[in-house]
This record gives C-alpha cells, structure tokens and sequence, in this order.
C-alpha cells in the first residue's frame, strides 16, 4: 500500500525541451527565485528591458560556468522568464542569469549581457560566506546566487506577537554583540554567538531584539585602511543589501557550509523559546549597486528603470545619499518590497521589522512625495504581515522630516526623534523644555493622537550617534579614526560630557556621568511608547567619543563584556528599571493619559508637578518635572500609584509630593541621586516614606511607588 | 559513501564512511531507515564523515523522525569538533542523544531501553 505521505510523480515533472544539454521545460513563473521540484529546480525572474535571458550554473566553488541555457523566448509569460532545469542537485549549484538587451533600450535600461547577474530573489548568496576573509577580486561574478532548503523543522515556534507597548528593545549590530573575545562564546559574532548570550538578555530584561542589517551585504564595500592606524575599515554596519531575502553568510558560524539560513532560524527559535521577539532593520532605500559607477549585481543589469528612481536622461537620483534611490512605489518594486517581507515573516517567523530612511518609501517614481504612498499601504494592510511591528525612520537624506506625518494606516510606527532631542537636552540641563518634556512622557499625543501610544519609539540613543555613555561623556565627536577628518558624523548631539571631554580620573565627573545614564534610563523607561535602548548602554558602553562607527569591526565598536562587572551598578539599575516598567502597566497604556479618573483613585490618570504638589513650573527657566500615574495595577485592579520627577538643575529641591489616599504612603523605587545599591530597590525592599516631601537630588530622577491599603472609613 | 552495518547486544551499529552530501543523503536515509523496524535502538557512528551539508542535516533528521514514528531511538557518536559544532549552530544537535565512542552509544542506548520497558510495563 502506497504511504500516505508519499507525493504522485506530476505530469509536469519530465522535460520536454533540451537545452545546452539539459532536460528543461517551461517553468513556473510564480514564484519568482530558484525553487525546488521534482526532478530539478525552477528558475523565474522578471525583466521588463531583456530581449533574452539565460541561466548560468556554476558548480559550488567553481570559478567558470558549467553551463550556460538560454530560456526560450516560449516560456517567457509576459516579462518574467521562467524555465525548469532538469538534473540539477540543487544544493551543489551556484546560478545567475544574463541579459541580453532588448534593441528599443531607452537611457534608463542598463543590461550588459557580458555580466552574469545575480537574483534578486536569491534565498542564499556565496561569496562572503566567512566574514572579512579577502574574496578574489578577479572573479568577474562576485555574490553568486544559490538555491535554499526551504523545509524547517519550527518544533511548534510561532511569532509571539506580545503587545506592542509591553516590548522593551534592544537594539544591536548582531555581529558586534559577541565578536569581541571576552563574550566566550563558542561562535564569536555569529547568529549561534548570540543564542548564547539570550540568557543574559533575559536577565536584562529586553523581550525584543532590533538586529541592525542582516540581509546579505558586501563587508568590503568602500573598505580601506585607516591612514593613520593601517587597520582595516569595514562596511561594517551593512547598510547597502546586495540580496534582501538571503541572511548574511558571514554572520554565520556555518556560513562556511552554507548552513547560514537553519542557523539564523536557530537563533530565531532560541529567541522566541525566550520570550524575546527579533525585529529586522530593513534598507529598501537603496541598494548595494551605488550610482551608475557602481557595481552592477542583480537589479541594475535586470530593469534598471523599474527599481530604481532615474532623471529623464537615466542617471541616479540619490534621496538616500548613497548613490541610488530604490524605486519603492513602482508596482513592480512595491511587489518585491511586500514579497521580501512576507517571506522573513513567514519563512523566519520575524516579528518586526524598522525601516531604515522611511521617508523615501513615501517618494513617488520621480522622487516627489506622496500623500498616500501605495507601498507603506501595501505593506500596512497585508495580510501576512497584519500582526508584524512596522517602524519607520521617517526621514530620509532628501530632505523628507515626517516624524509624527508619516503615512500610518494605524500600523506603522515611528522612531521618534523628537523624543531624544528633548530627552538629551533636558538632561544636560537645558532650560525651557518641561513642556515638551510632559509630552513626550506622555507618549507624544501631539504627534500620535490617532494612533496611540504605540507610534512612538521612544530612544535617546540608536546605532546612529554615540552611545548613552559617550553622550554625558563628550561635547564634540571624535570621528578621527573613521578617516574622514572628522567630518562625518552629527555636530548637533544634545550631550554634555559633565566637566571634562572625555576619559577622566575626576571620581565627581564619573560620579555625575554614572547619575546622568541613570537618569536617561529612569526617562526612558518611564515614558509612555515603546522603549528602545543601544545594546551596551546598561553597562556604560565607550566607543571613545564615536558617533559614527559604520566601519569599525574593532573593539571600539564591539559589546565589551568586560563592562559588565566593571558596571554592574549601571546594569543593575537599568535592570531595575525594567522590571519596574513590567510591574506597573500605567507605565505602558497603549493610549495616551486622559484627563479623567480611570480607576475611581480621585486622580485623574496622569497629573503633573514642581517641587508644589499639583503646580507644574512651565516657565522658561523651570528644569523639573513631577508626574503621578494613577491607572489600574498588574493584575488588573487599580488604583496603581507612581510618582517620577526630574530635577536637571544643578541643584536640589524639596519636594512636596501629592498626597495619596489615606492608608497608602509614597516609597522610593529609584532616586538616581543615592549610591548604589540604595539607587534602585526592588518591591520587597521599599520603606513607606515617614512624611509627604521628599528632598530631590541635583541633576537627578526619582521613582515613588504608592503602596498601602486605603482606609474605607 | 559506504553504510555498514552491525548489532551489539541489540543495537543497530550504523558507521557511515567516505563523503556524505546529497547525493548519498537518499542512501543513507534507506539504509538506516532499513533497520529501524527490527532494532528500537540505532547508532549512527560518524568519526568517519568529514564534513555535512544542509542535504544531510536533514536526513539525519528525517532519520530521527522516522524513528519517532517506528518507535526507534537514534543517537549519534563520533561527532569531530566540526560536525558538533555545525549541528549545535543549526540546532539539529538539540534533536539527538550524543555519545563520546560506541560504546557508550551502545550504553547509552540500552539504558534507555530498559528504562521505556519500566515505565511501560
């Protein structure tokens, strides 16, 4: 008896043309990429400028093709080419494809058919499959695409899909979390590295992870040495895809193998076993092929003038400062846009994705901007995607600023800059923002008042720009050793380095910059939105006054893990913190705070204070802030009372708190102002304060938490 | 790529030799598969594979599963340093009970066996 699981031949699965030698026939034309069959492997692709198109195979690891089959101008179903190749074991195969010009090229079309192109729709790339190992250059087909093994055993794994305004994230460059030696892992800088640390992030607290670019790229694009030092200058941050749905070989402790995809779905299975989502930094802006002088690797040699957004005269428009400006809004991009990240979500199970120079998804094939951009719709409104977190740096290097205008659709959100601005020069003391200040604890109702609470990223530092401990530690970038005197990198940082530029044995300015991170931390873990912290903040990470070190694959840029018992303080804290924010979900509303009495406490759900109970100072000169939370508690009964205040002056204030109902009294949660370990004390520990004042610490931040049993008489 | 195969005190030796990729991925998956009905215990022995493919991580998975289905425990030995470590970064290790040398498979096995027979009677 046959077994049940057993597939019937198909009566597609013989040949019924010979080509070069090879059995073939008509191939599928969806979907698009190399899939397996019976009996061999289809290829589709679409060209909308090719008059022909052939396949080229490579054995693995060979230089020169092995075979060259041109597909039939039959098989073609509009423009998209597509043959079955017969006898192909799919696994010990490299492919590409060459064009062959159509005679009505017009100045936008730029196939050569003496390159052998690459896939855009390549599960696997070959040809930096071990990070910084030196490719040969000579090899006129450098990323060589390659079939994928799509079964995989899930063992149950599905996206978690936690409430978007419970996840705190932790945003980090995969490679640079376990690269440096002291993390001891097995797999230094790899997908498997990080699986080992999850327990470190689970201590922590995070239960997202945001991965900076980990779609293929070329780590030795604009490389060079360092004239000053002779050490080698990486792509290290991979903002430039060569392939958007094949995960980096090179990130890979089995890259070597080509194992690189049931690797990353380890990590995500890990991940997810954890409690922790993983969201992707995604780069449709532009592509790793640069401006017309630039390589030509796959979409360029294919139908230049759909993908990318091209003057009249067929040169490169460049809104994303990089050379091209991929061309999102055209229907046929906008397809491979939505397919790529319904493939990451479904393939890989990714629960988010962030958008990396947003704004340019909202240009138009011209680059003008739109007001209802199809493909931000498209990928708002999909269906695969429904529950994927979308989030849009939305600005982009054309000039577009649309923080709080980006196009949402009620899903997208929004890496909200204004945020840190506010954030960063409160703490260093500037005057004149405790207005702005309230908003953005708030959750930023003026520029979210649609969507919710859950719009706002909220983040005082991103990969972009230096890290928390650099920002209280320097006034001005140190971009030197990017060999770029200097010039790279943001002049406008919103930091004050407490006395002194840079390191320092002054135990005040340590002292001061240790309370300043605290504070950040005690902000931003406080404030309505969703959260996002740098990896590496929570233990004071240096990257010597850095903010720009896209291409240092070096200790300066790597998680030092040595930092970890040297700050355990600052990571205790910020620990601390989080645990704070998970206990007390007034914190995490996915609404913004109204002005009425939630849970019958006599308060409404948030009330701001001065150093007078219910007398907010908005005056140009005031530097503090108090606010009450009054909302329902973890278990879903109220009434839950927090107090946070911010005092960025130079000086100490005595602090009349607003008064709780009787039987219930204000206890320290955190005062940023006190040594450690009484900085921080967990829910066991706290002491009911004797009296309603309390005496607020210079440049410092405060956490009373109300606790008690209210008197019903 | 050769399959041999032995018994020792019931278990079902498998020692694979020479290259091991896709195009010995279907024999070894029938021969060891072959076995499974009249031994509920299987040792696949790999101190003489040099290196895996992704085509064979997923026969020796299919393996597993297999026996799962026939009620057949599959353990590997001879792992290299190599093998062990692709199998743990590709999470297909977390699948198999590992041995340091055959007959601490063959232990390792048996043991389980007799423990199965316990809870089952």
């Amino acid at each position: 008896m046959r077994d049940q699981h057993q597939m019937r031949d198909r009566i597609d699965s013989f040949p019924t043309h010979t080509v070069a030698g090879y059995g073939v026939r008509a191939g599928r034309t969806m979907p698009f990429g190399a899939t397996r069959v019976s009996g061999g492997v289809n290829f589709s692709v679409f060209s909308g400028a090719a008059g022909g198109v052939s396949v080229v195979l490579y054995a693995q690891g060979s230089r020169e093709p092995m075979a060259e089959i041109p597909i039939p101008d039959e098989f073609r179903i509009g423009a998209v080419w597509a043959i079955t190749v017969f006898g192909l074991e799919h696994e010990e195969i490299e492919y590409g494809y060459r064009v062959r010009e159509r005679g009505d090229a017009g100045p936008g079309d730029r196939c050569d058919q003496s390159r052998i192109i690459s896939d855009p729709y390549a599960k696997v790339i070959s040809g930096r499959n071990v990070w910084g190992v030196e490719p040969d250059w000579s090899d006129p087909y450098q990323f060589r695409s390659r079939p994928a093994f799509d079964d995989v055993a899930w063992e149950g794994d599905r996206p978690l899909r936690l409430p978007p305004e419970d996840l705190v994230i932790y945003e980090t460059h995969l490679r640079g979390f376990t690269r440096d030696p002291g993390s001891q892992v097995a797999n230094p800088g790899t997908y498997a590295g990080m699986i080992e640390k999850i327990p470190y992030l689970k201590s922590l607290g995070v239960n997202c992870v945001e991965l900076l670019p980990v779609f293929e790229f070329d780590e030795f694009e604009n490389s060079k040495l360092n004239p000053a030092t002779g050490e080698r200058l990486f792509n290290y941050w991979g903002y430039s895809t060569v392939a958007f749905f094949a995960p980096k070989a090179g990130y890979a402790a089995t890259g070597a193998f080509g194992m690189q995809c049931d690797e990353f779905r380890h990590l995500v299975k890990e991940l997810h076993r954890a409690g922790i989502e993983i969201m992707l930094d995604v780069v449709f802006n532009h592509t790793a092929e640069g401006n017309e002088n630039g390589p030509t690797i796959s979409f360029r040699g294919l139908d230049n003038d759909t993908y990318y957004m091209l003057t009249p005269d067929g040169y490169y428009f460049n809104f994303s400062g990089t050379g091209n400006t991929f061309n999102g809004n055209h229907p046929v991009t906008r397809d491979f846009v939505v397919s790529c990240l319904r493939y990451w979500a479904s393939e890989y199970h990714i629960d988010g994705f962030r958008f990396d120079l947003a704004s340019i998804l909202d240009r138009d094939q011209h680059g003008a901007p739109l007001a209802n951009p199809p493909l931000l719709e498209s990928l708002a409104n999909d269906p695969v995607l429904r529950d994927c977190k979308l989030v849009a740096e939305a600005w982009d290097a054309g000039g577009l600023y649309q923080v709080g205008s980006f196009p949402d659709y009620h899903h997208w959100g929004e890496w909200n800059g204004r945020y840190r601005d506010v954030i960063r020069r409160f703490l260093k003391g500037d005057s004149g923002l405790v207005g702005e200040l309230a908003t953005r604890i708030a959750g930023s109702p003026d520029l979210y008042a649609t969507r919710g609470t859950r719009a706002s990223i909220n983040f005082i530092t991103c990969h972009d720009g230096f890290t928390l401990a650099d920002l209280v530690a320097f006034n001005n970038k140190h971009n030197e050793a990017n060999g770029e005197d200097n010039n790279d990198g943001s002049n406008d940082n919103g930091s004050w380095n407490c006395g002194y530029e840079g390191p320092t044995e002054d135990r005040e300015i340590q002292r001061l910059r240790h309370q300043q991170m605290k504070n950040a931390m005690v902000l931003l873990l406080t404030s309505r939105g969703i959260p996002m912290v740098l990896a590496g903040d929570e233990v004071g990470r240096t990257q010597n006054g850095n903010n720009n070190a896209y291409c240092h694959d070096s200790a300066l840029s790597w998680f030092d893990w040595s930092l970890v018992e040297h700050n355990a303080e600052l990571f205790r804290f910020t620990q601390g913190m989080i645990e704070l924010r998970r206990a007390h979900p007034v914190l995490r509303s996915g609404g913004h705070p109204e002005a009425f009495d939630r849970v019958g406490c006599g308060h409404h759900e948030v009330s701001w204070h001065g150093r007078q109970a219910w007398e907010p100072d908005w005056s140009p000169d005031g530097r503090f802030l108090g606010v009450m939370w009054c909302g329902f508690g973890p278990d879903g009964v109220g009434p839950d009372y927090l107090y946070v205040a911010a005092n960025s002056r130079w000086e100490g204030h005595d602090l009349e708190l607003p008064e709780l109902p009787s039987g219930l009294h204000w206890n320290v949660a955190a005062d940023t102002a006190r040594p450690s370990p009484e900085d921080i004390v967990p829910a066991g520990q706290r002491v009911p304060l004797p009296q309603n004042s309390y005496a607020i610490g210079p440049r410092s931040t405060l956490v009373l938490v109300g606790t008690g049993s209210p008197n019903t008489t | 790529m050769n399959v041999k195969k032995s018994v020792v005190d019931s278990v079902a030796v498998v020692t694979l030799t020479g290259d091991l990729n896709a195009h010995s991925a279907d024999t070894v998956q029938f021969d060891v598969a072959s076995v499974m009905p009249a031994h509920t215990e299987v040792l696949l022995d790999l101190s003489e594979v040099a290196h895996l493919t992704s085509a064979v991580l997923r026969t020796l998975l299919l393996l597993y599963r297999q026996g799962q289905c026939l009620d057949s425990a599959v353990a590997l030995v001879g792992l290299s340093a190599e093998l062990r470590n692709v199998l743990s970064a590709t999470g297909f290790l977390d699948f198999f009970r590992v041995a340091d040398s055959v007959p601490d498979g063959i232990e390792l096995l048996t043991r389980e066996a007799e423990r199965k027979e316990r809870v089952d009677a």
